[in-house]
């Protein structure tokens, strides 16, 4: 089992295009997405990848506000008595369509996924880690399958954590029924410099 | 051994018991209309899904997240007829259940700029969905692990994939599963409308018709929904208390594009493919297939290249089937909800007409059902979902004997 962990602090910068090859996709990653893809890379370095490999991602709840802190600020210019119309009217338009892709939870999945071509056996959780684990001892294989998971923080500190086991490994682990987030499973059992 | 559902508690447009989804599944009943719930004035669209008990919308308050209130009524419905935290040890029932994007009440968010509502609630986190499907979870008892499935049109059916295992292999002795998704709220459905997905109407034609895979198709159109169901060990349950048997599953990735399916449908055929393996049957075995059938332009033409991978001539004459036309496109939740639709196909031997269908797509020459309900003799479904994003899902369900 080799288990990576990064953590990324608010204004820090994260090296993101040093892992891409599809970098026009770039533009749709939240911190938490590059942070994972960042984490991936380092992991899967020289490393073959096989399309076939299983590849499971846990995100974490969504604390950053960005997406809506626009729309709010486009209303308050207005300076004009709330409504639910005027703010639909007047401020939503003001989301980036990027911020669009950035709400959806299966994203990091889905870019991982892209980068390395992976077609396997899959799922995109949201926090726990006892699901992250469960998919990984329960996959399609008894070779390697990937784990990862991320987390974003209020303030714009990011967290990820990717990891290449056998399915095996997780039989009997102490996080299979934790509902903790998937990110702590990383935290924990880091193993890789 | 075989994993069996044992029971099913729902909220859907269809109706607030299985009772009445499966009388409005049979009467092809559309339960799509204009919104009810929130003011949808200045709204380019407004057609939608919503919840509906004996007919009527049910409208909640702006504070109210609906996926994961519906949930929590289906859960403690659930947990109240079957008493599965007495007949098994809690640590021994998980929870999987699939969800959607987080619910953002837009005048707290303007008022307070977060998402907690209100600043001081006992819930730390009342609009966060994982936050919520735990606690959840643990009103109801639950305590082998809770997971939020996320991937979107694929989650609830890797939810249920994911329980169909634990069950399978002895890890668990029950697990709730299902769905619970509404996007049917003003930021959520202006962002669906943004991505370009959702029906547009032609002039003269009734506004807003989801026409799963017609030639003439514009999109889907979005629908809510939460459903549970049981899983059990059919060693441990009464026989006559088993709705049907879930045979097989699978999940693939398409690693193709963030918004389109593969079109070579490749990724979407091995996941049939697989489910068929993990079922241990053929693919003359299955019988017809629940398609995703979003209504959607590229959605109908992948899924015929992926059954015609699969069941070479014979995609010619397998029937097919979507329940998208009557309730809408439930996302995180869809493929449970539709769960319903092969049930209603297994318990009554017939493969249902899809409903707004009436003239087949060249590109996506399938095998759909139209007027009326044709009767064959039905023991294996497959049921496909793909997820935006590039998920894809193929269960087996078998009818139980």
């Amino acid at each position: 089992m080799r288990i990576i962990y990064k953590k990324y602090l608010p204004k820090e910068d994260i090296p993101v295009y040093d892992f891409v090859r599809k970098r026009k996709l770039v533009k749709y990653y939240t911190r938490e997405t590059m942070a994972a893809v960042v984490c991936t890379g380092l992991l899967l370095k020289g490393q073959e990848v096989s399309e076939e490999t299983p590849f499971f991602f846990s995100n974490s709840e969504s604390e950053m506000m960005d997406y809506y802190r626009d729309a709010c600020i486009a209303f308050d210019q207005k300076r004009i008595p709330f409504t639910t119309h005027d703010f639909i009217k007047i401020a939503v338009p003001s989301i980036s369509p990027l911020s669009h892709f950035k709400m959806m939870r299966n994203m990091a999945h889905c870019f991982i996924s892209i980068e390395y071509g992976l077609k396997g056996d899959n799922a995109a959780l949201l926090g726990s880690a006892s699901g992250l684990l469960y998919s990984a001892l329960l996959a399609d294989t008894d070779k390697e399958v990937y784990i990862g998971a991320g987390k974003l923080h209020v303030n714009g500190t990011a967290e990820a954590g990717f990891g290449i086991l056998l399915p095996y490994e997780l039989k009997n682990h102490r996080m299979l029924d934790s509902n903790s987030e998937a990110i702590n499973f990383f935290r924990q059992f880091h193993n890789f410099k | 051994m075989a994993v069996v559902i044992t029971s099913i508690k729902v909220r859907s447009p269809l109706g607030c018991t299985l009772e009445e989804c499966m009388k409005n599944i049979e009467l092809g009943k559309r339960c799509i209309s204009t919104i009810e719930n929130f003011n949808t004035a200045g709204f380019q669209t407004t057609a939608a899904g919503e919840i509906r008990c004996n007919g009527k919308v049910v409208i909640t308050e702006p504070n109210i997240d609906r996926k994961n209130f519906f949930l929590d009524q289906i859960t403690t419905e659930l947990r109240n007829s079957t008493s599965f935290d007495k007949k098994y040890n809690p640590s021994e029932i998980a929870m999987n259940i699939g969800s959607g994007l987080d619910y953002v009440d837009i005048e707290n968010l303007y008022k307070n700029r977060e998402f907690t509502y209100p600043k001081t609630a006992h819930l730390p986190s009342h609009y966060k969905s994982n936050k919520q499907i735990t606690e959840i979870a643990a009103k109801n008892n639950i305590k082998g692990g809770c997971n939020v499935f996320v991937a979107a049109c694929a989650a609830s059916t890797q939810a249920i994939g994911l329980s169909y295992k634990m069950v399978n292999r002895g890890i668990k002795e029950a697990v709730i599963t299902g769905g619970a998704d509404s996007m049917v709220n003003q930021i959520n459905y202006l962002g669906f409308y943004n991505l370009g997905a959702m029906a547009t109407a032609k002039e003269g034609e009734a506004p807003y018709i989801c026409k799963p895979f017609d030639k003439n198709r514009s999109g889907t159109i979005l629908g809510e929904g939460a459903i549970v169901m049981l899983l059990e060990n059919s060693k441990k349950v009464k026989q006559e208390k088993i709705i049907a048997q879930i045979a097989g599953y699978a999940s693939t990735m398409d690693a193709y594009a963030v918004t389109d399916p593969d079109p070579s449908a490749k990724s979407l055929a091995r996941a049939i493919s697989n489910a068929l393996k993990s079922a241990s049957i053929t693919p003359e075995m299955i019988d017809c297939v629940h398609l995703h059938g979003t209504g959607t332009y590229k959605n109908a033409p992948a899924e015929y290249k992926a059954l015609a991978q699969i069941f070479k001539e014979r995609v010619k004459e397998l029937p097919v089937y979507s329940l998208k036309g009557q309730i809408g496109h439930m996302i995180g939740s869809c493929g449970a909800m539709e769960m319903l639709g092969v049930i209603y196909s297994i318990q009554n031997q017939v493969v249902l007409p899809t409903i707004n269908f009436s003239e087949q797509d060249p590109h996506a020459p399938l095998y759909v059902i139209k007027e009326k309900p044709l009767s064959i003799p039905i023991n294996y479904i497959l049921k496909l979902n793909s997820s935006f994003g590039g998920e894809n899902t193929a269960l087996i369900i078998k009818k139980y004997e």
